[in-house]
């Protein structure tokens, strides 16, 4: 009977197996690097991206980079209630103007700012840094305990529009509360942006956690952080 | 008579290529094709409003959806198992073999949506994959449900395997016969270029033998590991050693009534009574016979160990299963997976094609009743007597049941309509001198 | 596809802080979709064209494609101005006074960030001592509830405040002129000083005006009954701390008396075992005509039909030596000498209570005896009345209406169009009314019929003071601004007497104190009441009445009680007189005892059931007189023969959303003659009807040893009530934890059965409403689960209560056999739920022998029944669709407390953390605390012999235990 496939068939039966054998590994590979990136995260089958490193725009062109390396206002000036309740604060619009009723009191940049105050109606920051509604972050124990601002929100006093600095997922959260050693600092520095850690940090971060009684046993459980 | 090889090749790709199709047939087909579209619209639904749609509740966290994976994935284990016994006894069955890898395949495929289908979170499911992630988790290895969740990939993987390897010289065929350009290109790749050389054929019968060799061990134990969500649970009921043991021959039992019944109307509606000597049926109608008794005999030995180890929650259960009030499910399945079934000890019976097909499908309703027992009547009656509750199956319950059915049966009828459903190589060596027809 | 929906203030406060003007408007978004849910089933939810492709999208999903996105972007709002007292992230505690049954109770409310959100008892307020009861918890509930009314009505069409107060104005010179006349005020009793001031002005004002008051839940007939005895209307309560013996006739002492708290934590205190050794415990009698919570707690329980407690009562003055003609009991004679003899034993540590539903007669039998056996002064005490009244009742009220001498009727926080005795016809009597109006928490059936209707303030958004069953006055304080431009009665008042709506609460509060307390000093004392949640010193003085000799005589002899069923009516534990109908949390809270949610049924005895051929589901039809209403048959054992019992509160015609036409209206058998209970009631069975919804289907342990019990006597021969329990191997490694080991010590003998443990996890821990159809499925969400089991005949049953929070165990079967970890041991022996990671399989609730395990099987969130975010605890997770969920022992609390303690440099106190049932429990049965902390009070109650576990032969390990249940029957009766 006639010839249904030609010869050439073997060698491009042979090709596809090929292709597909790589193609396989291809896909897999790059889904393994996908959910593994910093700006990725899962929720259910969906890829989204964490907001590391992302800007979001906000009513008010506000600069940590101004306020803090050169006006050089400590952290807890504006972000009071950081060392005794889970949320940092954001200051209220009272705050800003005990300094902008002098300072740049007629710039139209802040317009809103004194509209706010003299309205009433509070300012819409957007949020930059968050975790998934299902974390129970809470600041004040993380600053009694010495962790530095800096080592989750990075180096706010760089940043002229604030972004977030790490992709909070758990594994960075785990780093540290499997092995806080390297992470602590004294914590009458934990505001200092420019603090130096000594050459043997975790001798130092043994000491701190004896110190300020930080206990690894329960601090991977579940339930430290999730309710 | 004897069936000449070509002859039989022309037959088998006849029903295929271009056999005429009574209207029953084309009825059959079209209500299968009704109840996947049932199938395809109830899961949309759930998907929208989420397994409340369903009878579960508290206590009976497991309802519908878990006794179809159960039952659907035992028929697939018990076909395989069946396949790869037919391979090793030297693939003279043509009808059985090829049956039963399909059945394997399709009753796997139904079963396996279920396990995802009756979680509360499917889109999670992915959870159970152990991939690196930024979450630094690990599914939890103690847990039966994993072991399952891999026994049952384990079983897909193999039982598409051995569907395809076996089908390759039969493809060939009907490329060779296939009229149109078109087909004989399908077939052709299909058929991966099979050209029958003596050379392929030693490789494939080894290749088969290798398949049948690893399948039996493996359904044994994925059969047994499916039962093992039961019997790693806590439960009177479930928490029974034994459990995986008595798994087999119910799987055996209900495989081959399903294969049985597959093949009698195959047989009837194109007419292939030459190509399908009865004591085809006969060997499988044994098989169906021995696995009742197993079956049988397993119910006796739980009930004795329950009896003999005292435990007054089992107990409990026991005296509410075989009298109270779930005594009318355990009678029926008593009566429909092992008494009726002992009909086969009589040759009159066993020959009879017609009663082997109505057997075969009552026995799985018999086992489809046994894992209704299992699943749901012993956490109606669980450990605090406060928490004693009913078990109300709802529409979409019944709907997924019957659209699961119809998955099941589109499938074979597609298998019927383009691929071979007779193993030629077997009619060759059923044809082979030694071997007696009825 | 669905994620876990973050919640709303989902932990982060600053997501909380959503501003006043959006607090103000709640309803919109729930205010429709509000069909309760799966009332017609999934079948009857239609796929729209949107939905339709969110499927698609989800079954794409599924085939593993991924799409991309970003999470959400929540924004951070501060404030403008940031009050001082304020730390965003932190919760601020208010002492405040709420309404229970007509008196004050004292509660600590929590406010996230301006929100009210949990309500705990007030330790200092002699009501509360600290505990709760479900009634009081729901008010947290009622308070965001969006089908509160919002707006003023008149004639049904929304108007300004102005148009009504300018109203007033005008008419007002006509009253000037008339005296009053014509001018009608109707509220409830009061119990507010200020309210009751501002009244008695009014009528000064105007002489003509007249006040009436009106309660459902009537109390009248114990002043009556004082009245008799003592020549005075006083009102009477109990000192339990020194009894020894109480006998109830008819009294639920310990859910429905004013002061029920109080007396719960009293009779505790008499029944606690401490230790081995068993001492005396204060022993409980009831005669009771339904089943009570307090006949449950009985040693000794006679059950029998309302008309019968009068014989009894007799029976037992005349063997106290008191020469009142008995009357024929059907309680056993030689009970009745028992409990005689066990008074007479302990004269002046003793208390004989009649209950409100009694007739007069009952209640100065009572009064007799209790100074027969010296109980004045020392466990009964009187004070002059502390609630005012108005002149006349409802029954006036309606007269006058009949004359036409009522022109303007003012109802004042009350419903009569819905809960008026049916005889009254006061709807119709309505017409002849100039002009209506009616002040109210909701547009209800009495505003439908009113000409103005205004919306009144929630007491969490009042100014305005209280006074307790002992007459201590306590403040309402404000913890919100009103939501919806709501007013409280003062307010109102104060405008019908010219003071226009400018008058607020505060000052009309501040300006009565100010008169009682005098000007000196009284900043300092308003703020210390504000602070400490009573007025220091403000309770009634006692008084010392003596009967009037020949009070017994003058007894009119007893009704001979006709044959043939009795009805009798009660309010309903939670919705009491159908005011808080339209509570999701009441409404799905089973009762203590039948165990229903959502409705009410006709309870009868299984000996009635049995004669008159009906099985609980029946549907039957009530008649008395020309009235008739049909009700499903809940047979309740316990229940006295021929009597049929209905609970008030149900059939609401316009509650709201949630309760509407939920059970049937008792009310439209009530008549003012048979206030509380009707012989010649006719019965007849019309067919089966949907089963009543109950959470508890089995009734019995079938043997099973879930609740130990003995008693003291048992106790004292030595008998082994806990068998010494042996380990049971297990293959898995024991855990040693270094750190607390958080335990829980559930005591039996104290736990009487009320419920507000399940009240109040169900406000702290965010648990969902799941509404009648799924509760039927018994999908029912409540993290702790009152078991009731019945013991002996089903007539006169033994009643045992259970609490089953999660055993925590610590070889929990629910773990291992997750195959996601998504429930796993923490350092500190919790068994925690990983919400995020549960894909539901549900394995772990099969695997659960306790069954605590609660599944989210519909987003209950949109279920239908008002979410009210607002009232969420954001420091729990509001758990999405398809994931686990079952008790944590309130893990927020512990950790808010860890993270306390770190942050001052601490460890943690004995007691610090305390969970939400633990706190609620009026009788302390609950014992929390660090099993590793030596002297902590769980760890040593762990060492009583009476403590044991659940099911201990699977090797469970469980961290919750029990103390057996202990009684101390009289010897004297057989039991």
């Amino acid at each position: 009977m006639s010839q249904i496939f030609k010869p050439r068939a073997n060698d491009i039966s042979r090709a596809l197996l090929i292709t597909l054998g790589l193609l396989i590994v291809v896909t897999l590979a790059a889904v393994e690097t996908m959910v593994l990136l910093p700006y990725v995260t899962m929720v259910g089958m969906v890829a989204k991206t964490t907001r590391a490193g992302i800007t979001p725009e906000q009513p008010l062109p506000f600069s940590h980079k101004h306020h803090v390396s050169e006006v050089g206002l400590d952290c807890r000036y504006c972000h009071t209630s950081v060392e005794d309740s889970s949320f940092a604060g954001i200051p209220p619009s009272h705050t800003c103007m005990t300094c902008h009723s002098q300072f740049l009191s007629t710039v139209p940049m802040l317009g809103e700012l004194r509209a706010s105050l003299t309205e009433n109606k509070p300012i819409h920051w957007k949020q930059v840094a968050s975790v998934p509604g299902y974390v129970y972050f809470d600041h004040s124990i993380h600053i009694a305990k010495g962790v530095g601002c800096e080592t989750c929100h990075g180096h706010i006093e760089t940043m002229p529009l604030t972004r977030q600095a790490h992709a909070f997922e758990m594994e960075f959260c785990l780093d540290c509360h499997r092995d806080p050693a390297p992470h602590l600092r004294p914590r009458e520095t934990v505001t200092q942006m420019d603090w130096q850690p000594p050459k043997n940090r975790r001798a130092l971060g043994e000491q701190l956690m004896a110190k300020y009684g930080v206990k690894t046993a329960g601090l991977t459980s579940c339930s430290t952080c999730h309710r | 008579m004897s069936a000449a090889p070509g002859g039989a090749g022309a037959r088998v790709a006849a029903v295929a290529l271009s056999a005429p199709r009574p209207w029953p047939w084309t009825l059959a087909a079209l209500a299968s094709v009704v109840l996947l579209c049932a199938y395809v619209s109830s899961v949309l639904v759930l998907f929208r409003n989420g397994i409340g749609i369903f009878g579960n509740n508290i206590p009976v966290g497991w309802g519908f959806p878990i006794i179809n994976v159960a039952w659907w994935i035992d028929v697939g284990h018990g076909a395989l198992l069946i396949a790869a016994g037919a391979a090793l006894a030297g693939d003279c069955w043509p009808a059985v073999s090829r049956l039963s890898e399909s059945v394997a395949l399709f009753a796997g495929a139904v079963g396996g949506s279920f396990a995802i289908l009756h979680t509360g979170r499917p889109q999670y499911a992915y959870f159970l994959f152990t991939y690196p992630n930024p979450l630094d988790q690990w599914p939890q290895w103690r847990s039966p449900l994993m072991w399952d969740f891999f026994a049952i990939i384990a079983f897909l993987v193999l039982a598409l395997i051995v569907w395809l390897v076996g089908m390759l010289p039969d493809l060939a065929v009907l490329r060779d016969r296939a009229a149109g350009h078109g087909r004989q290109i399908f077939y052709g790749i299909l058929a991966l270029g099979w050209r029958g050389s003596h050379r392929q054929w030693a490789a494939w019968t080894r290749a088969r033998r290798l398949l049948a060799g690893i399948s039996v061990p493996l359904m044994v134990t994925s059969t047994g590991v499916s039962a093992l969500d039961f019997a790693g649970g806590i439960s009177a009921g479930y928490h029974s050693t034994m459990t995986p043991v008595d798994a087999v021959p119910a799987a055996i039992a209900s495989a081959a009534g399903l294969v049985l019944a597959a093949i009698v109307i195959l047989r009837r509606t194109f007419a292939l009574h030459d190509l399908i000597p009865v004591d085809e049926l006969e060997t499988l109608g044994r098989v169906l016979l021995g696995s009742a008794l197993a079956v049988g005999f397993f119910a006796l030995y739980e009930g004795y160990m329950t009896w003999y180890g005292a435990n007054a929650f089992d107990r409990y259960r026991q005296s509410q299963t075989l009298t109270g009030a779930f005594a009318p499910w355990y009678w029926t399945w008593i009566a429909l997976m092992v008494a009726l079934p002992l009909l086969l000890a009589w040759q009159r019976f066993r020959r009879s094609p017609w009663l082997l097909g109505v057997l075969g499908m009552l026995v799985n309703i018999g086992a489809w009743l046994y894992h209704y027992l299992v699943i749901v009547t012993t956490q109606e009656r669980g450990f605090m007597t406060s928490s004693w509750s009913g078990f109300v199956p709802t529409t979409w319950d019944w709907l997924l049941l019957s659209g699961s059915v119809g998955v099941f049966l589109s499938l074979l009828f597609l298998q019927v309509r383009l691929l071979p459903v007779l193993g030629v190589y077997a009619l060759r060596a059923a044809a082979a001198p030694g071997r007696s027809h009825g | 596809m669905e994620k876990q929906r973050p919640s709303r203030g989902n932990g982060k406060n600053m997501d909380l802080w959503r501003g006043m003007e959006e607090l103000t408007t709640p309803a919109a978004p729930h205010g429709q979709e509000n069909e309760p849910a799966g009332a017609g089933g999934p079948l009857s939810e239609p796929l729209d064209r949107r939905s339709a492709l969110k499927l698609m999208g989800a079954s794409i999903a599924l085939a593993g494609m991924t799409a991309c996105g970003r999470l959400p972007q929540e924004s951070l709002v501060p404030y403008v101005n940031r009050p001082e007292e304020v730390i965003p992230g932190r919760p601020l505690w208010f002492a405040t006074t709420l309404d229970s049954d007509g008196y004050g109770c004292g509660v600590l409310a929590k406010s996230n960030t301006g929100r009210p959100t949990f309500l705990e008892g007030n330790p200092d307020h002699p009501a509360s001592l600290g505990a709760m009861d479900p009634r009081l918890q729901g008010q947290v509930l009622g308070l965001y509830d969006p089908d509160r009314s919002q707006s003023v009505l008149a004639g049904g069409e929304v108007a300004p405040w102005e148009s009504f107060t300018d109203l007033i104005r005008q008419i007002r010179p006509v009253w000037e002129a008339r005296h009053g006349r014509g001018l009608a005020l109707l509220t409830p009793s009061v119990s507010s000083p200020t309210l009751a001031a501002q009244i008695a002005d009014l009528q000064k004002r105007y002489a003509e005006a007249r006040w009436y008051s009106y309660d459902p839940i009537d109390r009248s007939a114990a002043a009556a009954g004082a009245q008799q005895v003592f020549g005075r209307p006083l009102d009477t309560h109990y000192d339990f701390s020194s009894a020894r013996v109480i006998l109830s006739l008819d009294s639920d002492l310990f859910a429905e008396e004013p002061g029920h708290l109080r007396y719960a934590r009293q009779l505790a205190h008499g029944r606690r075992v401490t230790g081995g050794s068993a001492q005396d415990m204060t022993r409980l009698y009831v005669v009771e005509s339904t089943t009570t919570i307090t006949g449950a707690n009985a040693d000794h329980r006679q059950a029998v039909r309302a008309s019968a407690v009068e014989a009894a009562a007799r029976g037992l003055a005349a063997r106290l030596g008191l020469s009142v003609a008995p009357g024929s009991s059907t309680v056993p004679s030689s009970w009745l000498d028992a409990v005689a003899s066990d008074l007479r034993r302990h004269p002046g540590k003793c208390a004989v209570a009649a209950g409100y539903s009694q007739p007069p007669a009952v209640h100065a039998l009572a009064q007799l005896i209790n100074y027969q056996l010296g109980a004045f002064g020392t466990t009964v005490r009187h004070t002059e009345p502390i609630n005012a009244q108005g002149a006349g009742g409802l029954s006036d009220l309606v007269a006058a209406m009949e004359a036409g001498e009522v022109a303007v009727l003012v109802m004042l926080d009350c419903n009569p169009v819905y809960d008026a005795p049916a005889n009254l016809d006061f709807d119709r009597h309505l017409d002849r009314v100039g002009l209506r109006v009616h002040l109210g928490l909701y547009a209800d059936e009495t505003a439908a019929r009113s000409h103005w209707h205004l919306p009144m303030a929630h007491a969490l958004e009042s100014w305005g003071d209280a006074r307790a069953f002992d007459g201590t006055a306590s403040l309402v304080q404000p913890l919100i601004a009103p939501l919806y431009n709501g007013s409280t009665p003062t307010e109102l008042v104060s405008v019908l007497a010219g003071g226009g709506k400018g008058a607020r609460g505060r000052d009309l509060v501040r300006a009565q104190w100010q008169g009682a307390h005098g000007a000196g000093s009284f900043d300092a004392r308003w703020r210390e009441s504000l602070a400490a949640g009573v007025v220091s010193g403000s309770a009634a003085p006692l008084v010392r009445p003596h009967p009037r000799t020949s009070a017994a005589q003058h007894l009119s002899a007893p009704a001979a009680s006709a044959g043939g069923l009795e009805l009798q009516l009660r309010p309903d534990p939670w919705l009491w007189d159908g005011r808080y109908a339209n509570n999701g949390w009441l409404q799905e809270l089973p009762r203590p005892l039948s165990k229903l949610s959502w409705g009410n049924a006709a309870l009868i005895g299984p000996a009635t059931a049995k004669s008159l051929g009906l099985k609980s589901g029946d549907l039957v039809a009530l008649t008395l007189g020309d009235r008739a209403l049909s009700a499903p048959v809940w047979v309740q054992p316990g229940e006295p023969r021929d009597t049929v019992t209905l609970n008030l509160g149900y059939g609401r015609r316009r509650a709201g959303a949630v309760g509407n036409g939920i059970g049937v209206d008792a009310y439209r058998l009530r008549t003012t003659q048979s206030h509380w209970q009707a012989t010649g009631l006719a019965l007849k069975r019309e067919g089966a009807g949907p089963a009543p919804i109950s959470t508890q289907l089995h009734d019995t342990m079938e043997g099973r040893d879930f609740v130990r019990a003995t008693t003291v006597a048992q106790i004292r021969s030595g008998a082994q009530v806990v068998p010494p329990q042996k380990p049971t191997p297990s293959i898995y490694p024991v855990r040693e934890v270094e750190g607390p080991a958080w335990g829980m010590v559930i005591d039996l003998s104290t736990c009487i059965g009320c419920m507000a443990c399940v009240a109040a996890c169900q406000n702290e821990n965010n648990t969902p409403v799941v509404g009648p159809a799924d509760v039927a499925r018994s999908r029912a969400m409540h993290w702790i689960r009152v078991d009731r089991y019945y013991q002996g005949s089903p007539d006169a049953p033994r009643t045992l209560f259970q609490p089953v929070p999660c055993m925590q165990c610590e070889q929990a079967p629910c773990e291992y056999v997750c195959p996601v970890g998504a429930t796993v041991h923490s350092q500190d022996g919790l068994n925690d739920m990983v919400y995020n990671r549960c894909i539901g399989t549900r394995f772990c609730s099969q695997n659960c022998p306790y069954k605590v395990r609660r599944f989210n099987w519909r987003d209950y969130r949109q279920a239908g029944f008002p979410p009210s975010p607002e009232v969420e605890n954001p420091n729990v997770t509001v758990r999405g669709r398809g994931v686990m969920e079952k008790c944590t022992y309130c893990l927020q609390r512990i950790r808010e407390a860890q993270i306390r303690a770190g942050r001052e440099r601490r460890s943690l106190a004995e007691g610090e953390v305390q969970t939400a049932c633990q706190r609620a429990c009026p009788t302390r049965a609950i014992q929390f605390g660090d099993l590793h902390a030596k002297d902590s009070a769980v760890a040593r109650a762990k060492q009583h012999p009476l403590n044991y576990v659940l099911l201990p032969e699977l090797g469970t390990l469980p961290r919750t235990s029990y103390l057996a249940r202990v009684t101390d029957p009289n010897p004297e009766i057989g039991t």
